[in-house]
């Protein structure tokens, strides 16, 4: 995979510091949402890109989780604090908490349920709607390790995408393919701004230096 | 897994039969199927399901096997034009087209049809999984004695304390045959007994009982078979709860197998459930709350006991559950309410920290602590919420709060937080069951010394409106499953809350540090933090001031509100407790009108409750608990 994710979610100890005592990285926090309808594999995802697993039982969401993960990208640490939503419609009334002042969402649906992807769309629609007004959209194809059997063709989607200004991959939570990719590909189009440090801005909050402190460069080189 | 289901040229020859009246006058129609199963595809059971239903009324169902084609029998309702004659050539690949309401709704009925074949089908060696949906598994070295299976070999002897345990069950055991046998829910032995926790083998008989499942049963003979018989043709709800079920519990070998019978009878109550309550439908959290009477009671037995859960005035959980949440609303704002007086180090911490209760405690209130606290000590809390009701579920909020306070405090980012109270103490709470409980007392009792332990009354919309199990057919956008594009009031409504919510947390955590140096961080913090945040939203289109209104965030102190509820469910709360319960272990069955009659009068009442809640004074100067008050004998692992 080209990201280096750094495993486990919490980060503390060392710090963001070369030996020699210089502050050599930027450190910027992004809030990533995930929508979607039930069952696609939002929890799927997001349990294979922070730590790596991947489960056949992921149990249902309730409400919504959190977690946090880390990855590098040139001189750039990049912190996602994602949340998790619930499918059920039922819940939907809850994801404006937690989209609101999100920086980046990433939509998912399931490439063998048609009616996935149309929910997709109008969490496109609302996000564009509702959300701030530049966050990153990724559009996520998931389950793509069944693509034999897929009912939403990848043509279908890319288009979908590229009219509406979305990143998109079809991804696999079960093999893990495109799944660092597609958090890399968000960190890559943020923007990672010094002096930001509103969370309801659009550009990444950077971490004051106490938060620093908490910050493992681990996987920058 | 995959919900297309493709039908083989199906055909329908004949339309002649008679049609059955049902006890809740939905018309049925019976429509034999004789399924098409070529040698190639008998395996194959998606494939194989020939199904096609007349979508204005519904079916009986019978699959044999036969030739190529597949013939239904149809009848619909003495009138032969009704049934549409139709012949279907669709594949896995193809989908209806979206604006096409009748392919709609004929395709919803073809997936409702097909995973109720499946589940009715069960075990059956016909019932083909994939590969996938049943792992295999090192099953008896790694189960603990409820079921549930670990990630690696438990030890092969028990130790001592385990086995002290099991020796003072069984002395309890006779016990609670006898207590059993002379039931008494009021008698002080039973509330003693139940807080020392219902031993394991007792659970099925005195869970039955705290939720009067037998006379439920008795006073409602065919129901749940009929509610069942009528999910089988009208639920809105299977594909929800067909994929929920199928990651409910997989850890526990009785939910282990793809179609088991417990997973099949989880399936039948859930969906029984949703046609016997249509207000509510199903949510998910549901499952859980009917995987776990599942694993101690039968199919039948399990729909009436989540009935008596979530209608019955003691647990009251459909306002937890329906659109709009109401009830988790109301149970978060008593739970800030009671960290802010009795733990306000540790609230403005988390508030610091943007840790509002709502990501930590949902499944705390949704499924009484089940996945959030190890299975041993949730069933504990479960034996005495059961006897006592929804002030358990606020108590054992707390108490695990207090127990952890000293960590909690260290802990100096919201996902570490998060991390602590979701994962960490599923795996480990760090104190045994008996001293949580002991503890949880302690909090049940200082809760209600300061007249906390029960929340603000409900309003009427956290109760059903229309009598309980009388069939409503569902409208054309549920069947078909479509959501809607807006929001409804409701929704928007919650959607302000929780904005409301939040914000108010932002502006606490910018106060925090002037309240703590000021007198605001006393007596007033609560109304102050109020009119702040109301100050601060005044400006935002997006909230209404009717939103504001209607919450309960009023900025006048109104003492005569709080006289008028006076003979409501809150003030029999405070002082009257004891009479409460008693009512609620008297009833038979669920009542309607009584349960939704006191609280007509205080609909649209609007309580600071800043007020309401008279500390003592001084409580109000060292707001925090004194770690003595609530200790016992440390009993730390």
């Amino acid at each position: 995979m080209a990201t280096t994710a750094r495993s486990g979610g919490n980060a503390s100890g060392s710090t963001a510091q070369r030996p020699n005592g210089t502050q050599q990285n930027k450190n910027c926090q992004f809030k990533l949402v995930l929508l979607g309808e039930s069952a696609v594999g939002k929890s799927s995802l997001v349990l294979r890109f922070v730590k790596g697993q991947f489960h056949e039982y992921q149990e249902s969401t309730i409400g919504a989780a959190f977690l946090t993960q880390t990855i590098c990208i040139e001189d750039t640490v990049v912190k996602f604090e994602i949340w998790d939503t619930a499918g059920q419609e039922r819940y939907h009334s809850l994801a404006p908490m937690y989209y609101r002042g999100a920086q980046a969402a990433i939509v998912v649906y399931d490439i063998q349920n048609q009616d996935s992807f149309q929910r997709a769309k109008t969490w496109v629609k609302e996000l564009h709607k509702q959300a701030s007004p530049n966050i990153v959209i990724a559009l996520a194809g998931n389950k793509a390790d069944l693509s034999n059997i897929r009912v939403v063709e990848y043509e279908e989607a890319k288009q979908y995408a590229e009219e509406n200004g979305l990143l998109f991959m079809e991804t696999s939570a079960k093999t893990g393919m495109n799944v660092n990719d597609i958090f890399l590909a968000i960190a890559k189009k943020l923007p990672k701004n010094d002096g930001a440090h509103n969370q309801g801005a659009p550009a990444g909050r950077r971490l004051n230096d106490n938060e620093n402190n908490r910050q493992t460069n681990n996987c920058c080189k | 897994m995959n919900s297309t289901v493709y039908t083989n040229s199906v055909t329908i020859i004949s339309s002649n039969s008679n049609s059955h009246n049902h006890n809740n006058s939905a018309n049925i129609n019976n429509i034999t199927i004789t399924s098409n199963s070529n040698a190639n595809n008998t395996n194959n059971l998606p494939a194989s399901t020939p199904v096609a239903t007349n979508h204005t009324t519904t079916t009986h169902i019978t699959t044999t096997t036969s030739s190529d084609t597949t013939v239904l029998t149809a009848a619909a309702g003495g009138d032969a034009a009704n049934v549409p004659l139709m012949t279907n050539n669709t594949s896995n690949k193809s989908v209806a087209a979206f604006d096409d309401q009748e392919a709609l709704l004929q395709r919803a009925a073809d997936e409702r049809e097909a995973i109720f074949n499946r589940y009715s089908l069960g075990l059956d060696p016909t019932n083909v999984v994939d590969p996938w949906e049943n792992p295999t598994f090192e099953l008896y070295h790694i189960t603990d004695k409820y079921g549930f299976m670990h990630d690696s070999r438990l030890p092969d002897t028990r130790d001592s304390q385990e086995l002290q345990r099991t020796k003072i069950e069984l002395e309890r055991d006779k016990k609670w045959m006898k207590m059993l046998a002379n039931w008494n829910p009021n008698n002080e032995k039973v509330r003693r007994r139940v807080f020392k926790g219902i031993p394991d083998r007792m659970r099925w008989p005195a869970w039955k009982k705290l939720l009067n499942v037998d006379e439920l049963i008795a006073a409602n003979p065919d129901k749940y078979a009929s509610m069942l018989a009528l999910a089988r043709k009208y639920s809105t709800e299977v594909r929800q709860i067909d994929s929920d079920v199928n990651r409910q519990f997989r850890d526990n070998v009785a939910y282990r197998q793809r179609y088991s019978v417990k997973q099949c009878s989880l399936f039948n109550v859930l969906n029984a459930y949703s046609i016997y309550n249509p207000e509510l439908g199903y949510c998910q959290g549901m499952a859980c709350l009917a995987g776990v009477l599942l694993l101690f009671m039968q199919e039948e037995e399990a729909f009436w006991a989540l009935n008596q859960l979530i209608i019955d005035r003691k647990y009251a959980m459909h306002g937890l559950f329906i659109e709009g949440f109401p009830k988790l609303t109301r149970f978060l704002e008593h739970h800030d309410r009671i960290l802010s007086k009795m733990m306000r180090k540790l609230h403005q911490h988390f508030m610091k920290h943007n840790v509002d209760a709502i990501l930590y405690s949902i499944k705390w209130f949704f499924v009484i602590f089940v996945e959030r606290i190890p299975y041993s000590l949730a069933l504990r809390v479960w034996d005495i919420y059961l006897l006592e009701g929804e002030r358990v579920v606020t108590a054992m909020a707390v108490t695990i709060l207090y127990l952890h306070k000293q960590e909690l405090l260290r802990l100096k980012d919201m996902d570490s937080i998060i991390e602590y109270l979701q994962v960490k103490l599923h795996k480990n709470f760090g104190y045994n069951d008996d001293y949580v409980i002991e503890a949880l007392e302690r909090m049940l009792k200082k809760l209600k010394e300061l007249k906390l332990d029960v929340a603000p009354p409900p309003k009427a919309n956290e109760f059903p409106v229309r009598p309980l199990g009388q069939f409503v057919e569902a409208d054309v956008e549920k069947k078909i499953g479509r959501r809607r594009s807006e929001y409804t009031d409701t929704e928007k409504q919650v959607i302000t809350d929780v904005i409301l919510r939040s914000e108010q947390n932002a502006v606490e955590v910018q106060s925090t540090m002037s309240y703590e140096t000021s007198e605001c961080a006393t007596g007033d913090a609560y109304s102050m933090k109020t009119y702040r945040s109301i100050t601060s939203l005044a400006t935002s289109p997006a909230v209404s001031s009717y939103s504001l209104y209607s919450n309960g965030f009023v900025v006048t102190t109104n003492n005569k509100l709080y006289n008028d509820i006076d003979n409501n469910a809150y003030n029999n709360g405070h002082n009257h407790n004891h009479s409460q319960s008693y009512l609620h272990r008297h009833s038979n069955s669920y009542s309607y009108s009584h349960t939704m009659l006191p609280l007509q009068n205080h609909t649209d009442v609007d309580v600071d409750y800043s007020n309401v809640v008279d500390l003592p004074p001084d409580f109000n100067e060292n707001a925090d608990i004194d770690d003595d008050e609530l200790s016992v004998q440390n009993t730390r692992l």
